[in-house]
């Protein structure tokens, strides 16, 4: 089955969006949207922390204690999180699954640690990657700033080794252009990897989740700007999905 | 009426607070305990977990839990085992070498398979929505718990599953690659989540509201 994920970018209290991972604006409260999404049928959350240096963890913490009240269904937090210490922390906080980026670039091993820890299945990795050639990504890392001088394939290859059970991957050339998603990006990564792969960055239309599950074996497909300026409806795209012949969690 | 007391077992595990946050939408009143007195006295046992077979039994034990809930287990009073906490109540675990759970379920946990029934790949852990097939026998020891099981979406994140050996009253199972893997079952007074009742929207709910009055 193919999952839908909301991705909710997070600057304090408040979600905002950009487009290619920069400029900010605010489009709204965290724990609103969320609960409209999930009664809309969403199967899962992705919260991004996207400043996550600037504010502390508490803000972050109280916006998922806030969630976890109200809306049942998986919640993966990433940004920020440097150690074993603030994984705890988000999990305690009621998020399901952490994602690390930058952290796992600087030292991989600390994948296997929290693996270990916590269980495979809470261990993401998140990638932000960016066309460098016909069919070569590199990985970037502190929100789409810092070129790592990595190719994607061969980092998520290396990283499911040392202990992450799916990835998280935005496409940093198609975020926030509501254009369409980077289908090659997608497809090489599901393809190279043994891990559900989660493809992020660029949906715009139905359309545009149709092509990413007709062309890749993604296991799920995160929408952000779509959503959070009305564009499409969880609902569409299900029945979309249904009407394709996709198979997806009935929530109509 | 008084809410019921619900004690979720404490033994490091991660995801407590959803568990709790879920429940106590459900009605009940919820408490974190590792304290033998505490589960000794609650109306409902809560066994969750996420992670590894070999560090939740080897915490339980360290705390002296593996005792407490075993002796409310002996009570009769309803007793729930979710995700890793279901896969510590087996006889035995297969993850990192072969460790004894805690017996109150006959059967082993293993991984799951690796390939779909016609020999393709099938990703791990398995992670999204599974839902369970429908049973048309009713179970005369079910209460009428069992229809909020069948038939139904709920949200699993694992990589290894429960093999039962022994007898189960009832068990309602998922399609895994043309495999059929046990979703959730009861035996007597004992209710066993693979999945993440907790995580699984409506359906979760439900699940969780109907256990409560048994």
């Amino acid at each position: 089955m193919k999952r839908i994920v909301a991705r909710l970018d997070i600057k304090g209290d408040k979600v905002i969006k950009g487009i290619q991972l920069e400029g900010l604006r605010v489009v709204g409260d965290p724990v609103e949207l969320a609960e409209r999404y999930y009664l809309d049928g969403v199967d899962e959350f992705v919260f991004v922390d996207a400043v996550a240096s600037l504010y502390g963890r508490n803000t972050l913490s109280d916006v998922i204690r806030g969630m976890s009240r109200k809306v049942f269904v998986p919640i993966t937090v990433v940004g920020g999180i440097r150690n074993v210490n603030d994984a705890r922390s988000v999990l305690r906080a009621g998020a399901d699954k952490v994602g690390i980026n930058t952290a796992a670039v600087q030292n991989p091993n600390l994948l296997t640690e929290l693996a270990s820890q916590f269980g495979r299945q809470s261990i993401v990795l998140s990638v932000e990657a960016k066309r460098v050639g016909p069919k070569s990504w590199e990985v970037y890392c502190d929100s789409g700033r810092e070129p790592s001088g990595m190719e994607v394939v061969g980092w998520a290859r290396s990283a499911v080794e040392y202990g992450a059970g799916e990835l998280f991957v935005t496409s940093i050339d198609q975020d926030g252009t509501q254009q369409g998603t980077d289908l090659d990006l997608m497809a090489a990564l599901a393809s190279a990897l043994p891990v559900p792969v989660v493809a992020s960055g660029g949906v715009g239309q139905l359309s545009h989740v149709v092509d990413i599950l007709n062309y890749s074996d993604v296991s799920a497909v995160a929408i952000a700007s779509a959503l959070h300026y009305d564009k499409l409806t969880i609902r569409d795209i299900k029945k979309e999905l249904c009407d394709k012949g996709f198979c997806v969690r009935n929530t109509l | 009426m008084s809410k019921p007391k619900v004690v979720v077992v404490d033994y490091g595990a991660s995801n407590t607070f959803s568990v709790i946050s879920a429940f106590e939408y459900c009605g009940a009143n919820v408490r974190l305990s590792d304290s033998s007195a505490e589960i000794e006295i609650a109306d409902f046992l809560i066994l969750p977990g996420v992670g590894a077979f070999p560090d939740g039994i080897n915490n339980l034990v360290s705390l002296g839990l593996d005792e407490a809930i075993w002796r409310f287990s002996q009570t009769e009073r309803p007793l729930m085992g979710i995700c890793l906490g279901m896969q510590l109540l087996a006889t035995t675990g297969d993850e990192f070498g072969r460790h004894n759970g805690l017996n109150l379920l006959k059967g082993s946990v293993i991984k799951l398979p690796e390939l779909t029934v016609d020999g393709k790949k099938l990703r791990l852990p398995n992670i999204g929505w599974i839902k369970t097939l429908s049973s048309n026998e009713p179970h005369e020891n079910d209460h009428g718990f069992f229809k909020y099981l069948n038939d139904k979406w709920f949200y699993a994140a694992h990589s290894f599953h429960f093999n039962p050996s022994g007898n189960i009253d009832a068990a309602v199972r998922f399609d895994y690659g043309g495999h059929l893997i046990v979703g959730a079952l009861q035996h007597e007074n004992i209710v066993g989540c693979q999945f993440h009742p907790e995580r699984s929207g409506k359906s979760g709910v439900d699940v969780i509201e109907r256990f409560l009055k048994l």
